[in-house]
């Protein structure tokens, strides 16, 4: 959800630490606290996932939680106007970790998506890992658990 | 006058403070009712719609953001000041049993799901940007008079030039001067040609004639330039400087103007309504593609209120499930007439230069889309659109300059607490 404008209600995203827990859920739906204000005053309220293949609509009952958990963090936000709701596409992949590596039978092709709710956090670690690989270094990282080719 | 008002009727969020224009900013709740029928909208299709339902038999409830039955045409704040065919139908719909929420905004359509509902949310004003339109001092025609009927603007002594198109301008125009205001001229679009090839036609239906000469005369001596529509707007010391396609120039204080009226189909978009070329689709007995929702008056394509009132009539008994008796019959003929009289011409869709702005609510200027290729991707490029209005005001100027069909409407409709939906 986008709020209308309102600036200086919140000057930086706040996060909750359940955030990682909920993008790794596996069930029907989890809800997290995730606010970001945005350049233009307004801000950003988030985040649900649902299990729920290419159906896109918005589910009331997943908003509803998703905004009764942003409120309790913080609770001005009750009276703060809403201007619209929309759903996307995360990216998963079945158990959650991304692909980093090559893919397979394609020597050429390399892979780096699948990060769920979590690219930014993991794109040092992601760019470093792809990185070494390219390059024929030993990898800083384990490779093995994001490798294309266990699925 | 209040800041900035442009609609006067709620939807462009243009005023200061926004939404000035409402006698009451609506509030948005949950339907809990155990109504059989709920209506939206209680202007003429939405009042004929909850009469004829429950006149049936139905448990109705009827849901308006204004304060008043009515809609826009039948805005009243004093019954006895309406036609006596309005008061008459407001008269009916009291003793009908069925129930208004007045105040009430519809800004979500889940809880339509299983329920029988009828759509009449009516039209608004189109707009076409000109260099000048976001200028103080311009404003909707039907904003104005919208104004005008719930009190709240003055216009005695204004200087008002009206231009734009469709049979409202006159009426309006009538309106103002017997407000006190002095109407320097009256601009129509469409040609001298069109214009009496349409005022033959007025015999097929006298009454309308005489209304079109009762209002010419109220505001004799204001010249009504046929063919002729406003090209920009600029501010000056003697007050708007209006230029005219014909080269001439007149000063003012208000601006009038808008270009007919554009369906309101956003409640029936989201609730999943087909559409074609901007309006609702329904059946005879005013079904739209989503089982149990019906829709009727001007969001079927505008048609004026005698079609509304039927519209609302048949799709009031299909959601009573009972067949109205004798039959009703839609007349379209006046509509179509009308839609021909009043044809955009092409010039008035390219008054905009690459720096006029055509999303007020985000400041987009017009040049911002020479490279986009569809609503969607001119919101993602230039945030047009995303603005509280969502796009009612930008949303036909896209459609109107470039041919964009406007992009998904997306809930809440209208801006609404974060509360509402806890």
């Amino acid at each position: 959800m986008v709020t209308d404008r309102v600036p200086g209600l919140c000057r930086h995203q706040i996060v909750e630490l359940g955030y990682v827990q909920s993008a790794h859920t596996l069930g029907d739906a989890s809800v997290a606290f995730n606010v970001q204000p945005r350049s233009t005053g307004q801000v950003l309220i988030g985040s649900s996932r649902e299990l729920v293949g290419w159906d896109a609509s918005i589910n009331r009952d997943v908003l509803g939680r998703m905004l009764r958990r942003a409120v309790s963090f913080v609770p001005a936000l009750a009276e703060v106007p809403a201007l619209r709701t929309w759903t996307g596409f995360r990216p998963a992949t079945p158990d959650h970790r991304p692909f980093i590596g090559v893919w397979p039978n394609m020597p050429r092709l390399w892979i780096a998506a699948g990060h769920e709710g979590l690219g930014i956090t993991m794109a040092l670690g992601t760019g470093r890992l792809l990185t070494d690989l390219i390059c024929g270094r030993a990898p800083g990282i384990d490779p093995t658990p994001y490798s294309p080719a266990r699925v | 006058m209040i800041d900035g008002a442009l609609c006067g009727m709620g939807v462009c969020f243009q005023c200061e403070p926004r939404r000035a224009c409402m006698e009451r900013v609506p509030s948005s709740s949950n339907i809990d009712d155990e109504a059989d029928v709920i209506v939206v909208g209680a202007g003429p299709a939405g009042i004929a719609a909850a009469v004829h339902a429950a006149e049936a038999g139905r448990r109705v409830v009827v849901l308006d953001s204004a304060q008043r039955a009515g809609g826009q045409i039948w805005r009243h704040r004093d019954r006895r000041t309406l036609p006596r065919m309005a008061r008459r139908w407001l008269e009916r719909f009291d003793r009908s049993g069925a129930r208004l929420v007045p105040g009430a905004e519809v800004v979500d359509a889940a809880s339509f799901r299983g329920r029988t509902v009828v759509l009449a949310t009516g039209a608004r004003e189109r707009y076409l940007p000109f260099p000048g339109w976001t200028l103080p001092g311009v404003m909707g025609i039907g904003g104005a008079q919208a104004l005008l009927k719930n009190g709240l603007g003055s216009f005695r002594g204004r200087r008002v030039v009206l231009a734009g198109s469709g049979p409202l301008m006159l009426t309006v125009a009538a309106a103002l001067a017997r407000a006190g205001a002095r109407i320097v001229l009256v601009a129509e679009q469409a040609s001298a040609g069109r214009m009496a090839r349409f005022a033959c036609g007025l015999w097929r239906t006298p009454s309308r004639a005489l209304d079109a000469i009762a209002y010419r005369s109220t505001f004799v001596g204001a010249p009504y330039r046929l063919g002729t529509w406003v090209t920009r707007a600029e501010p000056s010391a003697a007050g708007l400087a209006v230029t005219l396609s014909d080269g001439r120039r007149a000063v003012c204080d208000i601006l009038c103007t808008g270009y007919g009226l554009v369906p309101s189909t956003e409640l029936a978009r989201l609730a999943g309504c087909d559409t074609r070329d901007g309006a609702v689709i329904v059946d005879e007995r005013q079904a739209t593609s989503v089982s149990g929702i019906f829709c009727a008056g001007e969001p079927t394509g505008i048609a004026g209120v005698e079609a509304a009132l039927v519209e609302g009539a048949i799709a009031g008994s299909a959601a009573a499930g009972v067949t109205p008796s004798p039959p009703l019959v839609i007349d379209r003929a006046f509509a179509g007439r009308m839609d021909e009289a009043f044809a955009l011409r092409p010039e008035v869709r390219a008054l905009a230069d690459a720096e006029t702005i055509v999303c007020r609510c985000e400041g987009v200027p017009y040049g911002a889309l020479d490279s986009a290729w569809s609503a969607r991707q001119a919101k993602l490029y230039t945030r047009i659109g995303m603005g509280p209005c969502q796009g009612r005001v930008c949303g036909p100027i896209m459609e109107c300059l470039r041919g964009w069909p406007p992009d998904t409407p997306r809930p809440p409709l209208f801006p609404t607490p974060v509360r509402a939906f806890l």
